[in-house]
């Protein structure tokens, strides 16, 4: 079996133990087929086709000059296969389930003697698994001068090559392979695996165009489908986090913000541009079914984002859909799984509980702070029931001992184990995805539908999702390819639930911590609510409607839903015009719907609220009830149509040792969004009938004495329109496979509020240049056969739309109390703006060690933001109190490495990816920072409200600043803060007063080091992958207790219970003492204080997967190809944090649950 | 051959988007709610901001240091928002670090409105059909202005005295929408100088009446100048618009008409029949009938038949009174113009010429409007002083929670014999403000003396 020795192929990871099982399976394969007079090309196909077997071979001519006839009724494969090819001189072999055919030797050639000195010419071909031919992969005898690079073809030819000489092989993005030649062979097929374990693949795109990473010279990670799927979940971006070098998810804020790289503007957009195949995706990104992608395509410096133009500011994020493929059988893919998810763990929510709110509501009960509203009786605000009870108790109505004990007994709940049950749930997603593939010659296609239904971890709160898709691609005539790929999506979102924060006991209040949900024996209870309980009877007695507020029969009563549908076309023409040259035209067409219907029946507390605020009680003691009985229906709806045409031009050449590959072309764009709303009341579901003659024009009188209007719908009329056309251009040349420049091009013109239209240009552009050491002859260190260096310069751009060089207004939609229409200045006039640009240098360098042992590569980059837009306070004299202008730079670098390690590669495998990333941003100018301190200590950078953001010149643009704690006052628990002076102060005023600079400057609010280490161990069919995630080097204010807050709004946190108390109480606690009446000033001053900044670096275990897969090898007589079972567990938990509060900065309210998915996925 | 179709087929495409659509999109307005306000409908209704910008006076700060109302100490404790603490017992710092001041952000904000309004008016072309609106629209953005830093110099300079004005720290006068102008401040001579101009200008331009007691009109103009000679003691210029303005507009609320139920919250209508022009005041929590408590000897100084103290006020369950006669029917208090006013001022202006006769008059016809039907004996007096004095009580009881008392304070505290200092208590601790102290002049919010380097009042 000499022959096997000439064809190399590097399996990645699973399947190779069971190889030889395997090829006995597939060789047994049974086939009846008839082939007559056809090139054994053909006859190869055929068979391929009727075996689902892919048979991949070189293009030698004599497959086409050789013509077979071959009959089979049910004869195995191995038979077929012998009778045909035994008069030729073919031979194949099975290799990872594909057969590959290569030329038979002996028949063609005389024996070469085994001793021959004399070096001999190799000729050979490299591919992928395949079959496509894989140009410019480096051919090199080992150790010594002689290298060569593929041409387009894939083939090579190595001149005097000694006997037994080591041929190594390389490609970017590949597993590296060596051969050994002998002397036989003049013509060898190298099959070479692209290396799952890598992070690019065959090639990367771009949006525009797809480029081999053997040419690039920009920054790009891609993340291939087996890393897509390794995640569980129903949408696509989470998918990237934790294995997407350069990108980090910030979960300040609630809802995550992706990252690229540092941050390179202060208040414009911050987000990626997302790019679906060629065009930016303009609906609900969450629509997009995770199953119907192929690979990501993350661009981050200028070279790779530049072509994006003034969208690219914060890097690319290219979603690639699956397709269908030319000569290929029909497959069929199935994918299920179902993801479980905890219930959150609200006792970690740090509320203060229940006995030491009760017992501060005594104490301010016996200060008299309940006395005035317990005046009120026109409009009393809710009072608690402990101090309804201490009310009673006083007036006499209740003896002081019941009373005393009822308080007690409710000291025992705690809302939040109530929330827990009845407000939570067990969250299950189930997914469901089907799709069918394959092609002829002349087409190819992909249809696909998948559903996933989710049921939220709030009950009666979940969404399902339907999304359909059907690609097709034809070639009609030579060189023309025709393109149509049409998506639709449809999703409900039934948003019925309470969460934690939504049970509140008014506008003002949050719920007091003993609340009772419901009783023992689980039936709903009432809860005071905007008023106080007395009222809210005496109310009901005069004839108004049940004013109570039962926070469990809202679930229940609540019908908010809104559909979601989203229709996408896609069409291309693509026309060979020369050798070369081709032209293409694509058009995309996406419309998205919203619909929004939330019907308030009248069991609601919302609409009872409404009709008893509106009703008023005449002098007769009749009742007046402008907001008529029924319920309430708010409906929204609103539209995004998007058009965008792109025409342009391909030029791809190579002549002798050059290579030019160039783009050019030209972009209409227009997005536009409408949207309405209105409300019906008096609206009955069941016979759709409603009242017309709703008086909105004129204040009606309330309970409570006012007057007002009734309101009308919160949704209003949005009308917005986008238009951009931008002009593009991008050029590669590459000389002898080795060196390569680039450049690219953009002009962007878009339809700015009172600009001119020759103003409303910018033009960006990138250059960048890259060298494959390892092509060169003098480079000879084999055991880094991989080796090339890239830079790039060049700008991005970015756009806030909402401004303008002029003064702006915008028209209130609804008229003023006056009865007229009014109109609000928006933004003061600016006649220097401009956009923000953001210049990036890019330097890397990509290696693989012999047999990609390690590969990876390392990448430094430089980002400088100019002309960036900042909010400057300005002297408010000038009637405006801010002001948003080009006013700020800033300077980011940092650096990100990817590493991929093949510790162990027998049968039992072991491979680690790590990612290191490195990001640091520094303002370089602001021109009139904030001076007053309270916008810094604030939490605005924490939570990363943009309009809140207060920059420092030489500081991040999200800083984390402080007052310097001097500790507790040991005879008041007051707490102490340094001045800057040094001197020990309680005057909380002066500290508000201090300048910026005067601070505590911690560090950053935003990761500076992170990454992840992800092993994946296999063995036979099992596969093992564990990610670990770190970030280092951040810091976060941890909450903590506000007396001032409390007692406005009942919103305490545990720490309370350790707050001062008694002199020598400040050796073991920080929290100070309980003054009443609030001091809002000293609250300020010790939650700004340095003692509640904590470290926010923390490593996490986040993921677990394990998949089990069988084969047709494995598993006879299944009629599956190959079958999966996976198992997925996310959010496992922190493994080590800094901070001892046991806070997960990244989740710093509650921890992320952990969710479990099981699922299977099949093809055949 | 067919190649070369395709390929002029395509050029054509290419070339014939940017023809066909592109350049007209590039003009259409991304927000269509978004304008550049250019035309005089734009500008009216930016002058029609009255729910965010032209719809208050923001004297708030003014209210709590006079108001005729009293905390209990449980109630002060209530109170979190610490100029309103500060403002109310007197202290030398009202703003603590406050970071938005509204008694000077929102009025130079209305004075910003008004400035982007007239730069614009400049560049309106004015023809046979426009005029009329835009000498309309002209008047009120003059109108606005002056109003809004009249607001400002009420609390942040020193009361008028023609000895000292053009000494005396003025406020910032911005006169255009500029924003790179620095603000400097002027003296209280200029000051008041520039507000009288602009609603002189004002009252050349605007209708006699107006389409809405939301828009200035000729009345309010006079009314306004009325109310601001009355606070720099120019009596005679003072007594001139009063009578000029009610001339124009006279109308008086019989109270007679309203309802008396005692429950009711608000018994005066809004936009009423005295209005002339309506205007809110920042409110505060001790506006609250519920915490700010009438003083008894104020309450107890209407005369039972008076129906002021039906509609003015509301009996708590514990018998404190609170006041509900807001013009507004609302808890938010009316600081707008009314004929009420005027003929007070006017009755003034005839009490210090020596025209006792007149003055009672004036006062007679206010009063008759508010005592019940038939009950009303007309008040006399022995001489202009007593007139006076019956003049300056009447307008104590009559003006309440109407934004003008700090005023009548500082002009009259010039006058020894009616000079006054006012006491709070809590808690057994007495606060004093004694007549023409510095504590009657705010100081100016400590974000505006970082940015501007002006100089501050001395508390």
């Amino acid at each position: 079996m000499r022959r096997v020795s000439l064809i190399v192929c590097l399996m990645s990871c699973t399947v190779l133990s069971s190889v030889a099982n395997a090829i006995s399976q597939i060789l047994e394969k049974k086939v009846t087929i008839r082939i007559d007079k056809r090139n054994l090309k053909e006859a190869f196909d055929l068979i391929a086709a009727k075996v689902a077997v892919p048979i991949i071979y070189s293009n030698s001519p004599e497959l086409f000059q050789t013509i077979v006839s071959v009959k089979s009724r049910n004869q195995s494969l191995k038979v077929l296969l012998n009778n045909l090819l035994a008069p030729y001189p073919f031979a194949y072999q099975v290799i990872d389930d594909k057969i590959i055919v290569s030329h038979h030797t002996k028949n063609t050639l005389p024996a070469v003697p085994v001793k021959t000195l004399a070096p001999v010419p190799v000729k050979g071909k490299v591919t992928g698994v395949e079959g496509d031919p894989l140009p410019g992969a480096t051919v090199r005898i080992k150790g010594e001068d002689n290298i060569t690079v593929t041409d387009a073809n894939g083939e090579f030819l190595l001149a005097d090559v000694p006997l037994n000489a080591i041929v190594q092989i390389s490609y970017i993005g590949y597993t590296t392979s060596e051969i050994e030649i002998d002397g036989h062979t003049p013509y060898v097929t190298i099959v070479l695996t692209a290396d799952a374990a890598s992070l690019s693949e065959v090639v990367v795109s771009t949006g525009y165009q797809e480029i081999a990473p053997e040419r690039t010279t920009g920054s790009f990670v891609k993340v291939n489908n087996d890393l897509l799927n390794r995640r569980i979940s129903t949408d696509v971006l989470s998918r990237l986090e934790d294995v997407t070098s350069g990108l980090l998810f910030d979960r300040r804020n609630g809802t995550p913000k992706l990252d690229i790289r540092s941050r390179s503007t202060i208040l414009a957009n911050d987000q990626p541009l997302i790019v679906l195949d060629n065009f930016p995706y303009d609906g609900d990104i969450s629509n997009i079914n995770p199953n119907d992608i192929e690979n990501i395509t993350v661009l981050k410096d200028a070279a790779a984002a530049s072509i994006w133009g003034i969208r690219a500011g914060n890097g690319v994020i290219v979603i690639t859909t699956k397709k269908g493929k030319y000569h290929q059988p029909m497959k069929v893919d199935f994918n299920a799984n179902l993801n479980l998810g905890q219930k959150p763990a609200l006792s970690k929510l740090p509320w203060i509980s229940s006995s030491d709110f009760i017992d501060l509501e005594k104490y301010l009960f016996a200060q008299g702070y309940y006395d005035a509203n317990a005046a009120n009786t026109v409009n009393p605000k809710p009072f608690t029931p402990v101090v309804e009870l201490l009310l009673a108790a006083k007036a006499g109505t209740q003896s002081a001992s019941a009373a005393s004990a009822q308080i007690d007994a409710m000291k025992q709940h705690d809302v939040r184990r109530d929330m827990e049950k009845y407000l939570y749930r067990i969250s299950a997603n189930q997914q469901y995805a089907l799709n069918l593939s394959g092609g002829s010659e002349k087409q190819k296609y992909y249809f696909s539908a998948g559903y996933d239904k989710n049921l939220d971890n709030i009950v009666n709160n979940g969404n399902s999702r339907f999304t359909l898709r059907a690609a097709n691609t034809f070639r009609p005539v030579k060189g023309l390819e025709l393109n149509t790929d049409l998506i639709y999506t449809e999703t409900q979102t039934i948003n019925n639930g309470l969460d934690y924060r939504s049970v509140s006991n008014g506008a003002s209040t949050a719920i007091y911590p003993y609340a009772q949900l419901a009783d023992s024996k689980g039936n709903p209870l009432a809860m005071v609510r905007d008023y106080r309980s007395s009222f809210v009877q005496s109310a009901e007695a005069k004839g108004l409607l049940n004013w109570q507020y039962v926070p469990l029969n809202e679930i229940d009563n609540s019908r908010n839903k809104s559909i979601l549908s989203d229709i996408r076309l896609n069409t291309a023409a693509k026309y060979n015009l020369w050798d070369g040259l081709s032209a293409e035209v694509r058009y995309t067409y996406e419309r998205s719907e919203l619909n929004n219907r939330n019907l308030y029946s009248q069991d609601t507390y919302y609409t009872r609220n409404l009709i008893n605020t509106y009703t008023s009680i005449n002098s007769n003691g009749s009742l007046n009830r402008p907001v008529p009985f029924g319920g309430i229906l708010d409906q929204s709806y609103s539209t995004i149509n998007s058009n965008a045409v792109r025409g342009q031009f391909n030029f791809d050449q190579r002549w002798k040792e050059n290579r030019i590959s160039a783009i050019a072309g030209m972009e209409v764009r227009q997005v536009e969004i409408n949207g309405n709303g209105n409300r019906t009341y008096g609206y009955n579901d069941e016979l759709l009938t409603y009242n017309s003659q709703i008086n909105y024009s004129a204040q009606m009188p309330t309970y409570d004495g006012n007057f007002n209007f009734i309101p009308y719908s919160n949704t209003r009329f949005s009308g917005r329109f986008d238009a951009n056309v931008s002009y593009y251009s991008n050029a590669a040349y590459t000389w002898k496979d080795r060196y390569t420049f680039s450049g690219s091009a953009r002009f962007d013109q878009s339809n700015l509020l009172g600009v001119k239209t020759n103003q409303k240009g910018v033009p960006l552009w990138s250059i960048g240049s890259s060298w494959s050491v390892d092509k060169e002859s003098f480079y000879k260190v084999t055991w880094l056969p991989v080796l090339k260096v890239r830079a790039s310069y060049g700008y991005n751009g970015n756009l806030d739309k909402s401004l303008s060089a002029y003064t702006t207004a915008v028209y209130a939609q609804s008229l003023a109390a006056s009865g007229f229409n009014y109109a609000n200045i928006l933004n003061p006039p600016n006649p220097e703006l401009r956009w923000e640009k953001v210049g990036i240098a890019n330097f890397g360098v990509d290696f693989s060690t012999s047999k990609s042992v390690i590969s990876g590569s390392l990448e430094y980059y430089h980002k400088k933001g100019t002309e960036l837009l900042g909010y400057a306070p300005v002297d408010a004299t000038t009637g405006i109190t801010s002001y948003k202008g080009n006013v700020a730079d800033i300077a980011s670098q940092g650096f990100d490495i990817t590493l991929i390690t093949r510790n162990i590669d027998r049968g039992f495998k072991w491979y680690s990816n790590i990612l290191f990333s490195y990001a640091t941003d520094k303002v370089t100018k602001y021109l009139l920072q904030s001076t007053s301190a309270t916008n810094f200590t604030a939490d605005a950078s924490l939570t990363r409200a943009s309009d809140l953001i207060a920059p420092i010149v030489g500081r991040p643009v999200f800083g984390v600043y402080s007052y310097k704690w001097a500790g507790l006052d040991p005879a008041t628990g007051a707490p102490m803060g340094y001045l800057p002076d040094g001197a020990i102060s309680k005057d909380y005023a002066a500290f508000a007063a201090l300048k910026p600079d005067d601070l505590v400057y911690h560090g950053r609010a935003r990761p500076v080091v992170f990454g992840s280490l992800r092993n994946t161990f296999s063995y036979k069919n099992i596969s093992l992958s564990a990610n670990i995630t770190y970030r280092f080097g951040y810091y976060f204010h941890k909450a903590s207790i506000n007396y001032s807050t409390l007692l406005t709004t009942w919103n305490g946190n545990s720490d309370y219970a350790s707050r001062w108390q008694k002199p020598g109480d400040e050796k073991k606690s920080h929290v100070p003492s309980l003054v009443y009446p609030g001091n809002t000033a000293r609250d300020n001053f010790y939650n700004s204080s340095s003692i509640l900044v904590q470290k926010g670096d923390n490593i996490r275990l986040q993921d677990v997967n394990i998949s089990y897969a069988l084969d047709k090898a494995s598993l006879k007589r299944i009629p599956f190809q190959s079958l999966r079972f996976y198992l997925y567990a996310n959010n496992l938990g922190i493994l080590w944090r800094a901070n001892p509060s046991g806070i997960d900065p990244d989740y710093p309210v509650l921890p992320p649950q952990k969710t479990l998915a099981l699922g299977v996925n099949a093809t055949f | 051959m067919k190649n070369n179709i395709l390929y002029a087929l395509l050029l054509l495409f290419f070339g014939s988007i940017p023809c066909a659509c592109v350049k007209d999109k590039l003009d259409i307005k991304p927000d269509k709610t978004q304008i550049v306000p250019t035309t005089l409908t734009d500008f009216q209704a930016l002058l029609d901001n009255t729910v965010t910008v032209f719809g208050s006076n923001y004297i708030g700060a003014a209210e709590i240091a006079s108001g005729e109302y009293a905390l209990s100490y449980t109630d002060f404790q209530t109170l979190s928002y610490l100029p309103e603490i500060n403002s109310y017992t007197w202290q030398k710092d009202i703003w603590q670090g406050t970071a938005a001041v509204i008694e000077w952000d929102s009025n130079y904000k209305s004075v910003f409105y008004a400035n982007v309004v007239l730069d614009g008016l400049n560049k309106v072309a004015v023809n046979y059909s426009n005029q009329s609106d835009y000498t309309n629209i002209k008047g009120q953005a003059l109108f606005q202005r002056a109003n809004a830093l009249y607001s400002v110099a009420q609390q942040f300079v020193k009361v008028y005295d023609s000895s000292t004005a053009s000494k005396d720290l003025g406020i910032p006068l911005r006169l255009n929408s500029d924003l790179n102008e620095k603000s400097v401040r002027s003296n209280v001579e200029e000051t008041y100088q520039q507000i009288l101009t602009d609603l002189n200008e004002a009252l050349s331009l605007l209708p006699t009446t107006s389409v809405s007691k939301y828009r200035p009109n000729k009345c309010s103009a006079y009314a306004e100048m009325a109310r601001i000679y009355l606070a720099m003691g120019d009596y005679d210029q003072a007594f001139k618009n009063a009578d000029a303005s009610l001339k124009l507009y006279a109308n008086l609320l019989d109270y007679n008409s309203l309802n008396p139920n005692p429950t009711t919250s608000y018994p005066i209508p809004d936009l009423n029949n005295e209005v002339i022009l309506r205007y809110g005041m920042s409110s505060y929590q001790s506006f609250s009938r519920t915490i700010g408590k009438i003083d008894p000897l104020l309450y107890q100084s209407y005369h039972a038949n008076d129906l002021r103290k039906t509609m003015f006020f509301y009996v708590n369950s514990d018998g404190s009174v609170g006041f509900r006669g807001s013009y507004r029917k609302s808890s938010v208090p009316f600081s707008g113009l009314a004929t009420d006013e005027q003929y007070l001022i006017r009755a003034e202006g005839f009490a210090r010429k020596g025209m006792t006769n007149e003055a009672m008059a004036d006062l007679n016809t206010l009063l008759t409007a508010r005592f019940k039907t038939g009950t009303f004996i007309p008040l006399t007096a022995t001489g202009s002083d007593d007139a006076l004095l019956q003049i300056l009580a009447e307008r104590k009881k009559e003006l309440l929670f109407r934004g003008v008392r700090w005023t009548d304070l500082k002009r009259l505290n010039k006058e020894s014999r009616f000079a006054a200092t006012l006491t709070r208590s809590l808690n057994g601790t007495i606060y004093t403000l004694p007549p023409n102290d510095n504590r009657y002049v705010f100081p100016i919010p400590d974000y505006v003396i970082a940015a501007t380097g002006m100089q501050q009042n001395p508390r």
